[in-house]
């Protein structure tokens, strides 16, 4: 069947078997920042957004995201252009391993997006479906933090759409 | 995995996604969010029917009822400030004890409805506040919470059906409430849910509607309990004997994480305590 959607903000169109699973739709095709952890739902590092909202792509039908807006974590930043929250994430010391780190920036993406003054409460909500297994939470916490601060005081590019380039 | 899953329809209006259901008879599925059907392992579905796309998301209040449309994501019933409000916030505490956010913002109230696992968040809330089921098909059923819930009848609806609301009496929305969650930790499913209701009049109990969930296969209404504390001024001790009754007798789901003897102290401790903050101030938090 024909899978068509927005891709990191490009109309892209894909033949899909029918139980095919986004996560295995898109890392057959070379978006690696998505993650298979659990395999369950449980551990996040899978996730992307839907049409503004992270959800663990591990447990999303392709189909499900026909017509709509897919946004992974290659199309939040770039090497050369990062989002706040990737700059922020590095220089708050909250990437270790990193397989955690991309589905961790969508949620943290999709907080920011909705509630740019995030209370403490709000981000430890935002950031409560995944799991890190490295650093623990309080430098990804305090990055979050940092990244509202910054694209408030416009120092950085906060919300820029940035191009879709491929990293594994 | 539904190794014949072929296609997948996204019909606009309910009588479309009806049409299509029918079309297929028992080889199409519904789906919202879709957060269970990913690991089902079901031969005989060969069509997906994304019921998500029909406006059913929708949250508005008549003369006499809140009506919720199923495939409202939890996040969303979390975050609202209605439901955030209504009966001392039941609905939406119940919602965010989901606990994962990249979960609720799929999971939607009609799947936690129709699914109804042991553990499911919504049942145990919508039967204390006395819900009624909205489900269109040939003929447009409503279903009171405590039938649909209780009776594995309608755990899977027909194969042509779909439930697309639910509606709350507004007359609840005065009525204190609790709503308690015990798990091994945050993301294991619920051993005990307790659920509650509690509609004071000048200081004495002039309602009471409890439920329990987890520890039971389905959440189930708990008379027993509820007779221990109305017309009553209440006291720890009524909180105590409700608890007690609230156990007793139920029939306990039991697997490796937990002995039934283990359960059910702990089911009462939860109960009692989820009683006591409810009626002391209506915020004893879920989870």
């Amino acid at each position: 069947m024909k899978l068509e959607m927005k891709l990191n903000g490009k109309d892209v169109s894909f033949e899909i078997a029918g139980p095919e699973l986004l996560l295995d739709l898109l890392r057959d095709n070379g978006y690696f920042g998505a993650k298979r952890g659990c395999d369950n739902g449980d551990c996040g590092s899978c996730a992307v957004q839907v049409d503004g909202k992270s959800i663990c792509s591990c447990i999303y039908f392709a189909g499900q995201a026909h017509g709509r807006e897919v946004t992974t974590i290659e199309g939040l930043g770039t090497m050369e252009h990062p989002h706040a929250l990737q700059e922020t994430f590095v220089e708050c010391g909250a990437v270790q391993c990193g397989f955690c780190i991309p589905g961790m920036l969508l949620s943290a993406k999709e907080l920011l997006d909705e509630c740019p003054n995030p209370k403490d409460a709000d981000i430890r909500e935002a950031l409560d479906g995944n799991l890190c297994r490295c650093t623990g939470y309080t430098k990804q916490f305090e990055a979050v933090k940092v990244a509202a601060k910054r694209i408030i005081e416009g120092k950085s590019k906060g919300r820029k759409p940035a191009r879709g380039g491929k990293s594994r | 995995m539904l190794r014949n899953l072929k296609e997948f329809h996204y019909p606009a209006t309910v009588a479309e996604a009806l049409a299509i259901l029918q079309r297929f008879d028992s080889r199409a599925s519904v789906i919202a969010g879709g957060t269970s059907l990913g690991r089902t392992d079901d031969a005989k579905i060969e069509a997906m029917v994304d019921i998500s796309r029909m406006g059913l998301a929708f949250l508005k209040e008549d003369k006499v009822s809140l009506r919720i449309g199923s495939t409202n994501p939890l996040q969303a019933l979390a975050r609202s400030r209605k439901l955030g409000v209504f009966a001392g916030g039941l609905l939406a505490r119940a919602a965010a004890s989901q606990p994962s956010r990249l979960l609720r913002n799929a999971m939607t109230l009609g799947g936690s409805i129709v699914l109804s696992t042991p553990w499911a968040e919504m049942p145990p809330a919508l039967l204390t506040l006395d819900a009624k089921m909205i489900i269109a098909g040939e003929i447009e059923k409503i279903i009171p919470a405590e039938e649909f819930i209780g009776d594995s009848k309608y755990r899977v609806l027909g194969r042509s059906e779909i439930l697309t609301e639910v509606r709350v009496p507004r007359e609840m929305a005065s009525w204190r409430s609790g709503y308690s969650v015990f798990a091994r930790t945050r993301t294991d499913p619920a051993m005990v849910i307790a659920s509650v209701a509690l509609l004071e009049d000048r200081g004495t109990c002039a309602g009471a509607r409890i439920v329990l969930g987890g520890i039971t296969r389905r959440a189930i209404r708990c008379p027993a309990a509820e007779k221990k504390l109305v017309g009553k001024k209440l006291a720890p001790q009524h909180f105590a004997q409700a608890a007690r009754a609230a156990v007793g007798g139920i029939e306990v789901v039991v697997d490796w994480r937990a002995s039934r003897e283990y359960r059910l102290q702990v089911a009462e401790v939860v109960m009692r305590r989820t009683l006591a903050a409810c009626w002391s101030d209506g915020k004893e938090g879920a989870r």
